[in-house]
């Protein structure tokens, strides 16, 4: 009599808590972490950590002396959601339980935590730039890589709206010269049509043909360093009663394009995106400590007050000492010169798993000591009977 | 219990795979919006090109495959060029002239490490005109000591102009390693005779 083949739900547990899946996925994360680690040098930090850490399969073109040999690999996500699931339903749920492995349970256990936390992570932390001059305050930071194209709506009295309207970068990042994208909204008497996104570009005077008011879209190599690219896109803007309007957006524009549209003026820039925070910061003095004949920084420090509704309250952040408060963080990150004096720049941070790695540390700690200890007791119970018989 | 973890498992990492993502198509509708800060300025409405793009007063022609850098009150046109932008071209305008013709040259000279010149010397040097001010023409090789530098740069060029207008000072500087200001010599010059004063609109 033969054996009953096994269901479908059954094999795909079978190989999702396989030991195969686990020293393939370990040594896929091995692979990666190496190449991206490598591509670093030519890529810059965020191009590398999209392409092999936050992706779910990549090429990568291995250079065999003169050859290039193009070869197709799992990404850091889909490796990551492997892992998970091939530690859930095999080092978790189909691990025996009892006495006997409780330790390795926690430390399985909190190992699924901290994969947990860097997927909240990935998907819901927020992190940017706050610089300040002395005196001056604010309550949002600027992201370091996330580019908006933002609307915002001002009355005949040049009263703006409390909101602002957003169009997040992933809806128009794809759209390079020639191709384009319309966007619209029902209590916006107009649309806007997107083109011609270059990541890092300088806008030029120009009286060639195409040019938009005098000035066109000059692409230069992207930097390293994403923070460094300057994009800009073209848009035109349709108005409902027939006009059209066209202009380039360039983030390093000093004002936005204005447009009048039913009753009211728009205006239109591209920007980095900016979060609120719940409380004001106001830089009262910055000061730096140089290394002695250098300009190599040995200590910033920032002694603020955070504005909470009116309510003042003096902060020092210095390095390696950040803020905390309602779940945001706010860490001193650097300085720079400008025209109008020294500015201090924090990062701020926001991530619901901020502390998770911390706690997942302390639970694996935890849970391998009580694995060993209870092999040591046994151990030594082993030992003296052994002795005593 | 276990085979209902099972079975739970294993829909986790089917959804997982089939999770949909965001449909982006040729028509979007604008769902994001962002809060504005009570500090955050309020923009300037009806900005005309020129000051949106920061060449209110001055027109001029960026040669193609330089930068712009970040301008400055002292600095209106600051580019760069070069694979990493190591080479740099500025437009200076100074009312008090900043120590008059001779001073300058003799300061860039001391930037690149090299003797000062004298009223003769300085009357030998070429000219050449700038925004339509017959200046001097400055060229010097040497290592290259930046405002604010501690170490010297090896084997730098700097090439630029130095006019003078009743107690102003216009000045055009390109500095960098000597084989890129050569290779772009001709994108300077080209820069230099696209510079003008922008009329009131």
């Amino acid at each position: 009599m033969s054996a009953k083949p096994a269901s479908l739900p059954a094999r795909l547990f079978a190989f999702l808590s396989s030991y195969g899946l686990a020293v393939v996925v370990l040594s896929f994360l091995l692979l990666i972490t190496y190449l991206g680690t490598v591509a670093q040098k030519d890529l810059g930090l965020l191009d590398s950590q999209r392409k092999y850490f936050d992706s779910w399969w990549l090429i990568h073109d291995f250079h065999l002396g003169d050859m290039v040999l193009p070869v197709p690999l799992p990404g850091g996500g889909l490796l990551m959601v492997a892992l998970f699931f091939n530690m859930l339903c095999g080092a978790v749920i189909r691990i025996r339980k009892g006495w006997r492995t409780i330790g390795v349970l926690i430390s399985h256990l909190a190992i699924l935590f901290m994969l947990a936390a860097g997927f909240v992570s990935f998907l819901f932390k927020t992190e940017g730039a706050m610089p300040l001059f002395e005196g001056q305050a604010s309550d949002q930071y600027q992201s370091y890589h996330e580019r908006i194209l933002e609307i915002r709506r001002f009355d005949a009295a040049g009263k703006g709206e409390p909101a602002a309207r957003v169009i997040p970068m992933r809806h128009f990042a794809d759209l390079a010269p020639g191709k384009a994208r319309v966007f619209h909204a029902g209590d916006l008497p107009f649309e806007v049509q997107v083109t011609g996104y270059r990541r890092n570009a300088n806008v030029v005077q120009s009286d060639e043909a195409g040019s938009i008011e005098g000035y066109r879209i000059q692409e230069v190599s992207n930097a390293k360093e994403d923070e460094a690219n300057t994009s800009a896109l073209e848009i035109t803007v349709k108005i409902k009663d027939g006009a059209e309007q066209k202009a380039i957006l360039w983030e390093r524009a000093a004002e936005p394009f204005t447009v009048d549209a039913g009753g009211s003026a728009y205006t239109f820039a591209l920007a980095r995106m900016k979060w609120k925070l719940p409380f004001a910061i106001r830089l009262e003095d910055f000061q730096r400590e140089l290394h002695p004949g250098t300009m190599k920084a040995r200590k910033y420090t920032s002694h603020v007050t955070k504005i909470t509704d009116g309510r003042e309250e003096p902060k020092v952040v210095t390095m390696n000492v950040p803020v905390r408060d309602q779940g945001y963080v706010v860490y001193q990150a650097s300085f720079s010169q400008g025209a109008n004096g020294e500015q201090s720049v924090f990062t701020v941070a926001k991530n619901p798993s901020d502390q998770w790695p911390l706690w997942s540390c302390v639970a694996v700690a935890f849970g391998l000591c009580l694995h060993f200890l209870m092999h040591l007791v046994r151990f030594l119970r082993r030992a003296l009977q052994s002795k005593t018989a | 219990m276990f085979s209902f973890l099972r079975r739970g498992a294993s829909a986790l990492a089917l959804c997982a795979a089939l999770s949909s993502c965001e449909r982006i198509g040729t028509r979007m509708e604008i769902t994001h919006t962002r809060e504005i800060s009570q500090y955050e300025a309020t923009p300037k409405l009806h900005a005309y090109a020129q000051e949106r793009f920061g060449d209110e007063r001055l027109s001029w022609k960026t040669p193609e495959g330089w930068a712009r850098a970040e301008r400055s009150q002292m600095r209106p046109v600051n580019l760069t060029f070069g694979p990493n932008g190591e080479g740099e071209c500025y437009l200076a305008m100074l009312p008090g002239g900043a120590g008059g013709v001779l001073a300058n040259v003799n300061r860039w000279r001391k930037q690149m490490g090299q003797p000062e010149l004298d009223e003769a010397a300085l009357e030998q040097l070429p000219k050449k005109v700038l925004m339509g001010i017959q200046g001097v023409f400055v060229e010097v090789d040497g290592a290259y000591t930046n405002v604010g530098a501690t170490e010297a740069k090896a084997d730098h060029r700097l090439i630029g102009i130095i006019a003078s207008l009743g107690e102003a000072g216009l000045f055009v500087k390109m500095v960098g390693p000597k084989a890129l200001v050569v290779t772009n010599t001709a994108a300077f010059e080209e820069f230099v005779a696209s510079l003008k004063l922008r009329m009131p609109q």
